[in-house]
């Protein structure tokens, strides 16, 4: 697998007839069992980035190349995790992660046996039966990701996928994906607001800048695994993008 | 507590029958107000012909048949207009506007042209009683399909769900409890349209013409009992729309 990002810009379209440039110029490599996040102060498009690279947003310039072929929709050779799990809440937990499967024509009872399977990878085997709202929004948060790897996706999106969640849960379902990520071998493209779980995860640390978003430090992270988050290593990693964030953060509203 | 909550609920309506006995005493005129008694002996033996114009019961039956028959109508034109409408921009802005134009004309104004069109007899019922029920079923299909979550949508898609799948695994199921909603009230409308409408010339049949048969025959006491019945199984339909309600879309309590 290989994600190119050629030139990626984006401009929205303002009420008074104007444009707002929110991307500009992302030029970017993904290869095979990679995990790079993008950071970057609030505002600075990395949401919009993910959707350029889902295909479920257009980018005004530029193009996204999987294995060099253009992603113009979105398409299950793609994963994408969403900030707050968008399970059916109609649909029981088994149900949510059998979707893809049935509409790709896998007959009920191979879809459910696969589905387990995944549920298994996610230990969320014993509530197959229970809708989302009757469990926790870190089992929900698991489920949806059971639900994208049903698909086997070659590339997993997550934007801020755990942010909702509380610290120990967030800390759990880090380990977790690492874990995941090494089973299924997939690469990983997520957007965060934390430098903890950048730097927990990653294989690569993109920063963007302020609006308009573009890359203003890539950072290969080498250290060696499992990541002890208060290792020297780590921390002296963490001093230099957060002073590189503090820098490129202007005094603006919060979230963006 | 409970008894509390009962005596509450119960205290009304007895009041209110007291005080109409008590009237019915003091006026003496089974033309103007019949006392309870013979109100209850029609209630009660609902089986037995009033004057040639037909049994409480039959009329009840030819009543529900006919708003059966409307309300169904309108639910397999409603629901698939709404559905276009509240899915596909074009569509909204073609029909919109002449919808919102039409919307404010009461049912019953249409009579004229429904006898015109369709010549007394069912059909023209049928249209009557499918107007009353047509607009919020519509509307209320239209604002569902609207409301549904983009990340249900947008989940379902990078699964590979073409726009049939996304309507028929997401919208519809998502939009599903407004459209209970929109059927519930257009019930009550077309309860109360075809009511009207068998009180008009050229009805031969039905509560609302019995009404009006038994008002020409001052049997007053068969018109209250039969707006009793009226009213009566207005109130159990809906109770059974809020039962089927609660049961199917219990999940709706849980999203925001």
């Amino acid at each position: 697998m290989m994600l190119a990002l050629k030139g990626i810009g984006k401009d929205f379209d303002q009420e008074d007839g104007g444009k707002v440039r929110v991307l500009d110029g992302i030029s970017l490599e993904v290869e095979d069992d990679q995990i790079v996040a993008i950071l970057g102060p609030s505002g600075c498009g990395k949401t919009t980035l993910l959707r350029i690279i889902a295909g479920l947003d257009p980018a005004s310039r530029g193009e996204v190349l999987l294995d060099g072929l253009r992603v113009e929709r979105p398409s299950p050779r793609v994963g994408m995790i969403f900030q707050e799990h968008a399970l059916l809440p109609w649909c029981s937990i088994i149900d949510n992660v059998c979707i893809g499967l049935e509409m790709r024509g896998v007959a009920r009872e191979e879809a459910k046996e696969k589905a387990m399977l995944y549920l298994h990878m996610v230990g969320l085997e014993k509530v197959p039966d229970q809708r989302p709202h009757e469990l926790s929004g870190g089992m929900r948060q698991r489920a949806s990701v059971a639900r994208a790897l049903t698909m086997e996706p070659a590339l997993l999106l997550m934007d801020e996928p755990f942010s909702a969640l509380d610290p120990l849960t967030r800390k759990q379902i880090q380990e977790d994906i690492l874990g995941i990520q090494e089973k299924a071998g997939k690469s990983i493209v997520m957007v965060t607001h934390s430098v903890d779980e950048a730097l927990f995860l990653s294989t690569e640390i993109v920063v963007l800048s302020a609006r308009p978003g573009r890359i203003c430090r890539t950072m290969n992270i080498d250290l060696k695994r499992p990541r002890e988050r208060e290792g020297p290593g780590f921390l002296e990693n963490k001093k230099e993008i957060l002073s590189l964030l503090e820098g490129l953060a202007r005094p603006l509203p919060e979230r963006g | 507590m409970a008894s509390d909550h009962i005596i509450r609920k119960l205290a009304f309506p007895i009041g209110l029958l007291l005080i109409w006995e008590l009237l019915a005493l003091v006026i003496k005129s089974q033309f103007i107000l019949p006392d309870l008694t013979a109100v209850l002996g029609v209630l009660l033996s609902p089986g037995s012909d009033v004057m040639g114009g037909g049994s409480l019961l039959d009329n009840a039956l030819i009543s529900l048949q006919r708003v059966g028959l409307g309300f169904l109508a309108a639910t397999c034109l409603a629901v698939p207009l709404g559905l276009a409408m509240g899915r596909f921009e074009p569509v909204r802005d073609a029909l919109e506007g002449t919808i919102s134009a039409l919307r404010p004309i009461p049912p019953l104004a249409w009579v004229p042209l429904g006898l015109a069109w369709l010549k007394i007899g069912l059909l023209s019922m049928i249209f009557i009683i499918g107007l009353g029920a047509f607009f919020p079923i519509l509307l209320s299909t239209m604002h569902g399909v609207q409301g549904v979550k983009r990340s249900w949508l947008e989940a379902i898609a990078m699964m590979g769900a073409d726009e049939r799948r996304l309507l028929s695994r997401v919208v519809l199921p998502a939009a599903a409890p407004e459209i209970w909603t929109g059927m519930r009230i257009g019930f009550g409308i077309a309860w109360m349209c075809v009511v009207a409408a068998e009180m008009l010339p050229g009805a031969n049949s039905g509560l609302g013409n019995l009404i009006m048969y038994a008002y020409g025959w001052g049997q007053i006491q068969v018109v209250v009992a039969g707006m009793i019945v009226i009213g009566l199984i207005g109130l159990g339909i809906d109770r059974l729309f809020l039962a089927i309600e609660r049961r199917w879309f219990s999940w709706r309590e849980y999203e925001r």
